[in-house]
């Protein structure tokens, strides 16, 4: 069973990718909706089996590398984390292929895009199910590639091709650092088993984990779309929408957290990489949020979004609270594939219109829609007792309860994140469905509810959004909850949730929700109830200063392209030109045949056919040869040896420069 | 057996002489050099299977008494008995990949592929040190009439000219090297040369004769001037060879020569070989990224892999010799497939190799897409490929020896995923170029020449052990106790 779980979205791929021809397009939705259904069924099975009751499977293949003491096998691990990353990825990759039907019914490439759609599920399987670091690292690539064609789709696009290398590049990145890290954590264990390595962490030197820890963050920072690494994800918002919402939002993007999450027994015994990972995290909330503030593209909205969230998960990383953050990745997947799919709605029935600016008054044209909006965006940002507030709250409680430095930060950056979420939410929901229509007529006329393809997905979402955090929390987050059993490991000095649940004054508790409420209310009134704000705020210089600096999401593109890739790209050119094909080509080949050509041409000057010219060479030869005769005489006899090969060299070189 | 491996081809090349050229017998040459290369493949397909691999001996030696000035014996071990396979696999394929392309004087094309053949399966299975030499260096001439009488460029016999010289130059401190070598232990046979203890001052100047040698043919920094300009004027086939199989001679010749017969040395001087790969990889994945000729940025992307190869192979450990080999046979699969991608598929149909006029195949040319899109991702190294076990495990065995030169050598991971990606999304995608008429998707012999180039790819990805368990026993002697 558990292995047809990573199967059969394999076939549905093969299948419809391969064949597409002799499916026909029906065909391949049918055949990928069914695998996927059908492993999303299995999936639920396994998280019974091995979540609730409790008893991890695991699968061995056959070798895979088998080298002196390197041994690395297929080897499947299903245990609680493992299923609990099963439950989101499968469940939204299902209900997106339905409404993928739907979505890209007049595309001439549907089988295509089903084909990429299931392969990607299967290399996100793999990597959750993989039990050692290589056969992780195989899904790990494998979606980065999906990712990659998926991003392509409309691969005449000029920008998708950009924003498609820019991601698998800026992945690559990542690779590298966590290739590196492979590397180290074979130098130190001698293999790179899970369960070999997490055994042994604890007595290994601190400083090889910090580097072997700060190695896999880089990695998991590419994925996650950290700060410094983030750029490729609102590029990515190119793709289809559908794409955006399983890869973008909710699941490819927390792969990082899942190798962060599942190296947990190594990150514990590292206090400096956890201090470095909280600041990322909080840094990366803070600076997504606030670039959300200024965007207009609805799509960019939620990347942006997406990029705080994953800042939140990051953070719970980095105070140790490893299953809470385990339960924000999943929390935040339905949610943030229900706003994903819901601007996905808004988006084709409004003629393709992203521009937030350029709708507004939805509400009577798409009730349902908005309805599903409004639960998605008060789930994000915790409003009590939906989803986001089992989490996301609990992440910034947590920060707080621990009482250091970086968790400090952590805090105060995660509270006034939540109010700058909030806000960007309700300016989204303002622009979009209330106020007054701001497109074009005939834009209108058009405008009717999708059909109920779209519809049962929007749904299950909306549904999972509200109850998902409210039926699991204890399970996933509860006190003295052993669900993860042993694969997750948290320090008994770190773990702070008592500490969190029993002694924080109730005002810091309540400040995220305060916030998020003052920033929604905020959002509402700037941009609904009193848009003379907007007026104000717009003839201020420095409010301009900060939004154009904003708007260019921190000039870290400006950046990147002015000192990273136009220097390679540069570094390359003198090279190519000036080394390559210049210095080394001039000492090299050229040179040779050009002292060579001159050699000869000067020594080809000494015949000049003048007998005086002849005597001369007779005279000195002759000289040369009585010298060469009487040196030892002359010279003494101990440098006899070499002096001959140097009077012989300097004779020949005389006549040579004539 | 063995012997049976040198002589076939010999023995195809016979049989094409007597036919004349004429356009009526074109085909039937093409099927007697096919067939010939093929019984040659299946032959040391049958010699792999009956092949220990629980032993380091040389197996299926064969000796040829008859000559006197050398000792002409030849058997394989587990470390050449991959490359034989390669150059027998390759072949076949090099030959496919010109099948239409070569009118004009086909039938010498054909002998000097198999002759090359020949050749090169000699230069891996003799077991004496100036046989080894004249091997080495008899593919040059060949290669040489190849690329001046059937390249494309316009300084072709420039290009033929370069990598002559360089090659020969690098050569002839060998052929000093070997002299004084054979001199010294009283012959040039292998056993006898590897039994024989020679000091450390003169190890070191022989090891640096030898490593000039191979560094050429690698081509490592700053020697690589010679192998762009010979792939961009050689016709495919020559390519294909020359980076299937030509530069894992200089593979081999680490190995066998400056690895089991001067080990004091290499253990000396590894420090310098690790310098010289990583700036190597470095050197070559930055000048790789702005090239505009597709053929010659595939060429420059094989030097920095063999960099990588180097790396893996001077780690003195086995996971980095085997990832070495590894990578040779990966690249020796995934380069030759490229060069029929750029070289023979897309110039064949639209003429031009400039990155430039060519943009959005993927309209007119699906199938061919795909397979170009997973050779692409070969070379950058994804995993389930060949090329990412190599890799890794090259660097994973430079790791416990410096891991500073691991890390230094990981950027390559990033640089060759700008290069590869760059050239597949411009060559593939956009929208189709208005300055091409459209063109049909590949034949089926381009298909099944490109298919049996991935197979071997993706099924040693996947499982490795097939190659690595008779590298084990041999790899194993190469290593030097420090």
């Amino acid at each position: 069973m558990y292995l047809s779980i990573l199967i059969l979205p394999f076939l549905g791929s093969l299948v419809s990718g391969l064949l597409g021809r002799k499916i026909g397009v029906t065909g391949a939705h049918w055949l990928t909706c069914t695998c996927l259904i059908l492993a999303s069924i299995l999936a639920t099975f396994s998280f019974y089996e091995v979540g609730i009751c409790g008893s991890p499977v695991s699968i061995y293949l056959f070798s895979w590398i088998d080298s002196e003491f390197m041994s690395i096998s297929w080897e499947f691990l299903f245990d609680q984390l493992t299923v609990s990353m099963f439950i989101p990825v499968l469940y939204i990759s299902s209900v997106i292929h339905i409404y993928s039907i739907d979505y890209l019914s007049s595309d001439p490439h549907n089988q295509r895009f089903f084909s990429y759609l299931s392969l990607f599920t299967f290399f996100m399987l793999l990597l959750a199910s993989g039990a050692n670091y290589f056969v992780m690292f195989v899904g790990w690539e494998g979606i980065g590639i999906v990712s990659y064609l998926l991003i392509n789709f409309y691969f005449t696009r000029i920008q998708s091709n950009k924003a498609a290398i820019l991601a698998l590049t800026m992945n690559r990145v990542g690779d590298m650092g966590l290739s590196i890290g492979f590397f180290a954590l074979f130098a130190i264990f001698g293999s790179l088993d899970y369960s070999t390595i997490f055994s042994l962490s604890p007595f290994i030197n601190e400083t090889a984990i910090t580097i072997i820890a700060l190695l896999i963050f880089m990695g998991a920072m590419a994925k996650s779309a950290q700060l410094g690494l983030h750029s490729w994800l609102p590029g990515s918002m190119e793709a289809p929408t559908p794409v955006s919402a399983l890869l973008h939002a909710a699941t490819l993007v927390t792969a990082g957290l899942y190798l962060l999450v599942r190296s947990s027994p190594i990150l514990e015994y590292s206090s400096t990489a956890l201090l470095v990972i909280t600041l990322v995290g909080a840094s990366t909330a803070f600076f997504a949020a606030t670039c959300g503030l200024v965007l207009n593209d609805i799509k960019r909205i939620v990347a942006f979004s997406t990029i705080s969230q994953l800042g939140y998960m990051v953070m719970a990383v980095g105070i140790s609270q490893y299953n809470v953050a385990l339960m924000h990745v999943v929390n935040h997947a339905f949610f943030k594939a229900l706003l994903f799919l819901g601007a996905g709605a808004i988006i084709h029935s409004a003629a393709d219109e992203q521009d937030i600016r350029k709708l507004g008054g939805l509400i009577p044209f798409l009730p349902f829609t908005y309805s599903v909006m409004l639960v998605g965006s008060i789930a994000l940002l915790g409003l009590p007792w939906l989803s986001g507030f089992y989490s996301k709250d609990l992440i910034i409680e947590l920060a707080y309860s621990r009482y250091t430095f970086s968790a400090t930060y952590a805090y105060v950056l995660g509270s006034i994140t939540a109010g700058l979420t909030a806000f960007y939410s309700f300016r989204l929901i303002s622009l979009v469905f209330l106020g007054l229509p701001n497109g074009i007529q005939s834009t209108y006329n058009n405008i009717h509810e999708a059909n109920v393809v779209v519809i049962i997905p929007l749904f299950i979402l909306a549904l999972f959004s509200i109850f998902f955090g409210y039926v699991f929390s204890d399970l996933f987050v509860g006190i003295g909850s052993d669900f993860f059993g042993s694969a997750i490991f948290i320090q008994p000095n770190n773990i702070s949730l008592v500490e969190a649940e029993f002694s924080i004054p109730i005002l810091l508790k309540l400040l995220p929700t305060i916030l998020s409420i003052l920033g929604g209310g905020l959002g509402l009134l700037a941009y609904n109830w009193n848009k003379g704000i907007q007026l104000m705020s717009e003839n201020s210089k420095f409010i301009q200063k900060v939004y154009t600096f904003l708007n260019g999401q921190y000039l870290f593109d400006v950046l990147y392209n002015q000192f990273v890739i136009g220097k390679g790209i540069h570094y390359g050119y003198i090279i190519s030109k000036v080394y390559d094909r210049g210095v080394i080509e001039a000492i090299g080949p050229f040179g040779l045949s050009n002292v060579l050509q001159n050699t000869a041409s000067k020594i080809a000057k000494l015949d000049t056919g003048v007998i005086t010219t002849y005597s001369l060479y007779i005279t000195l030869g002759l000289l040369s040869l009585l010298f060469l005769v009487f040196s030892p005489v002359l010279l003494d006899t101990s440098l006899l040896s070499e002096m001959r090969l140097i009077i012989i060299y300097l004779s020949s070189l005389i006549l040579a420069l004539w | 057996m063995l012997s049976l491996l040198l002589i076939i081809p010999i023995l195809g090349s016979m049989l094409l002489i007597p036919v004349s050229e004429g356009v009526s017998n074109q085909s039937k040459m093409k099927k007697i050099a096919l067939i010939t290369s093929l019984i040659n493949f299946i032959l040391s397909i049958y010699l792999w299977l009956q092949f220990d691999s629980s032993t380091s001996q040389y197996q299926f030696v064969y000796e040829f008494n008859e000559l006197s000035f050398c000792h002409f014996n030849i058997g394989v071990d587990g470390i050449s008995i991959y490359f034989v396979l390669l150059t027998t696999f390759i072949t076949p394929i090099a030959l496919l990949a010109n099948y239409n392309t070569i009118n004009k004087n086909l039938k010498y094309f054909l002998i000097s592929f198999l002759l090359l053949e020949t050749l090169q399966i000699a230069v891996f299975v003799v077991l004496d040190l100036l046989l080894f030499y004249i091997f080495f260096e008899s593919v040059l001439p060949v290669l040489f009439i190849v690329i001046i009488l059937y390249g494309s460029g316009e300084d072709k016999i420039r290009s033929a000219l370069l990598f002559f010289l360089y090659t020969f130059a690098g050569s002839l401190f060998m052929l000093l090297a070997i002299l004084e070598l054979s001199h010294y232990v009283g012959s040039s046979d292998y056993q006898l040369i590897s039994l024989c203890e020679i000091n450390l001052s003169s190890q070191k100047l022989l090891w640096l004769a030898f490593f000039l040698a191979f560094a050429i043919k690698t081509p490592l920094w700053p020697m690589t001037g010679w192998l762009y300009r010979a792939h961009a004027d050689s016709p495919l086939a020559g390519s294909i060879i020359l980076a299937g199989t030509i530069l894992k001679l200089a593979t081999y010749g680490y190995l066998r020569v400056l690895i089991h017969f001067l080990p004091d040395a290499t253990n000396y001087f590894s420090p310098l070989v690790q310098t010289i790969a990583l700036i190597t990889i470095i050197y070559a994945s930055l000048a790789t990224v702005i090239q505009q000729d597709t053929k010659a940025l595939i060429a420059y992307s094989s030097i920095s892999h063999m960099g990588v190869v180097v790396l893996g192979i001077f780690s003195n450990t086995i996971q980095g010799i085997e990832g070495g080999i590894l990578l040779s046979l990966a690249h020796g699969f995934v380069s030759p497939a490229l060069f029929i991608c750029v070289g023979g598929v897309i110039y064949e149909r639209t003429g031009t190799r400039i990155i430039l006029y060519i943009r959005g195949l993927v309209t007119y040319m699906p199938v061919f897409t795909i397979l170009f899109f997973i050779f692409t991702l070969c070379n950058t190294g994804i995993p389930l490929s060949l090329n990412f076990l190599g890799e890794q495990l090259s660097l994973i065995g430079i790791w416990e020896r410096n891991p500073f030169a691991a890390i230094l050598g990981a950027t390559g991971i990033v640089l060759s995923a700008c290069y590869s990606i760059y050239l597949y999304n411009r060559l593939s995608y956009g929208e189709y170029s208005p300055n091409l008429k459209p063109l049909k998707d590949i034949t089926r012999r381009e298909f099944i020449v490109l298919i049996s180039l991935l197979i071997p790819t993706i099924v040693l990805g996947i499982y490795p052990n097939i190659i690595l368990d008779s590298l084990h026993v041999s790899v194993s002697t190469l290593l030097y106790l420090v």
